[in-house]
């Protein structure tokens, strides 16, 4: 089953199939034929149902889930928005049959603690880690950090270090080169200086 | 001190570890009912196989008895029939919820498979489904004599699950747990 479709054809082909995918996302919105008797209702109506969970779906808003059961509950919430009832009555009215599950946003109480606390908490080891570690630095305390940890003989050996690949590279007069060589002179130079101070 | 702070990263993971773990045991489905220990809701619905019949909430009075919603476009419901009928045999009192079905068609499967329910609630609008916390099918309610709602399932009733829920059932069938 050589077709023959060449690789441009085949992107084109994946694409188009996107595009046609993405376009019939707005279809699967559920549409609601029957208009509100006010459009202050409507955007109620809308903001309801998206932040109410629909029971039968694990992770679906009541206006994006199409299973009967949420559009049952769509056809109670705009009965009862047409009633007159406050949102937080209609909220209450789900909860009492469906529990909190159908919150998108769990009410704070003992069982929800840890969900509401744990990121403020995360949050602030996080900031007293950091406090921590900045602290230190500014004192010198962690090795290496600071440049007073170093004596004056390794302050001479440094300076020289960073000169030294420089110069050679210059000398050479390609710069990959030169830094190459320069950085095989530095490890050789280190370990010379360090074998050297040793005994 | 030291020491200690290389085996924290250790230590983290493996609590990180041990919470996930018993994460991966728990059913992300299991939704707890609100209605346990609430009474029944009250409501007005036809008797399916008497529909000049008007069922309320009083018929779940006396008797400690197994709600159970079904409906014929429920193939979930047709698996868990033949044990409904079973657990019928053995005395246990069920009420059907014949929930948002085509009322026609369910009569008939009752008459072609048997009927395990000694009544059976006609719920074509899915308003008391709605009452009841009710979002698929099959579900089953365990209703005690003074008609508050006991235990919920969701999911077919077998053996397994009736292990679970006898011995409340025979509790409140001795009426101690009242």
């Amino acid at each position: 089953m050589k077709t023959g479709l060449s690789k441009i054809g085949r992107s084109a082909v994946i694409l188009s199939t996107l595009c046609w995918l993405c376009a019939s996302l707005p279809v699967n919105a559920v549409v609601e034929t029957e208009p509100f008797s006010s459009p202050e209702l409507e955007q109620r109506f809308r903001h309801l149902t998206e932040e109410l969970r629909c029971p039968k779906c694990q992770n679906q808003n009541l206006a994006d889930s199409g299973s009967p059961i949420s559009a049952d509950l769509r056809r109670e919430i705009r009965v009862m928005l047409e009633q007159g009832r406050t949102d937080a009555d209609i909220t209450g009215y789900l909860v009492s049959r469906y529990g909190d599950f159908v919150l998108y946003k769990p009410p704070l109480q003992q069982n929800t603690l840890m969900l509401w606390l744990a990121p403020g908490v995360l949050v602030a080891i996080a900031a007293l880690v950091l406090f921590a570690v900045i602290r230190r630095q500014r004192r010198g305390l962690v090795p290496g950090t600071s440049a007073e940890s170093l004596s004056e003989q390794e302050q001479q050996q440094l300076s020289r270090l960073f000169s030294e690949p420089q110069n050679q590279g210059a000398e050479t007069g390609s710069a990959t080169n030169g830094t190459t060589r320069g950085g095989d002179s530095v490890e050789s130079n280190l370990s010379g200086q360090q074998s050297g101070k040793k005994p | 001190m030291n020491r200690l702070k290389l085996f924290l990263p250790l230590i983290i993971f493996v609590a990180l570890a041990a919470v996930l773990l018993r994460g991966l045991d728990r059913d992300p489905n299991a939704m707890p009912s609100a209605l346990i220990d609430r009474p029944m809701p009250a409501f007005s619905k036809p008797s399916l196989l008497e529909p000049q019949l008007v069922l309320n909430e009083s018929v779940f009075k006396g008797q400690p008895a197994l709600l159970n919603v079904w409906a014929t476009w429920c193939p979930s419901c047709r698996v868990e029939h033949p044990y409904l009928l079973q657990l019928a045999a053995q005395g246990v009192r069920i009420v059907g919820l014949n929930y948002k079905d085509d009322s026609d068609a369910a009569r008939q499967l009752l008459r072609r498979t048997g009927n395990p329910y000694e009544i059976n609630i006609e719920d074509r609008d899915g308003r008391l489904g709605i009452d009841l916390g009710v979002f698929g099918a099959p579900e089953t309610y365990l209703v005690d004599a003074e008609g508050v709602i006991r235990f919920k399932h969701v999911g077919v009733v077998n053996e397994r699950i009736w292990t679970q829920i006898e011995p409340l059932y025979q509790r409140l069938l001795a009426g101690v747990d009242n």
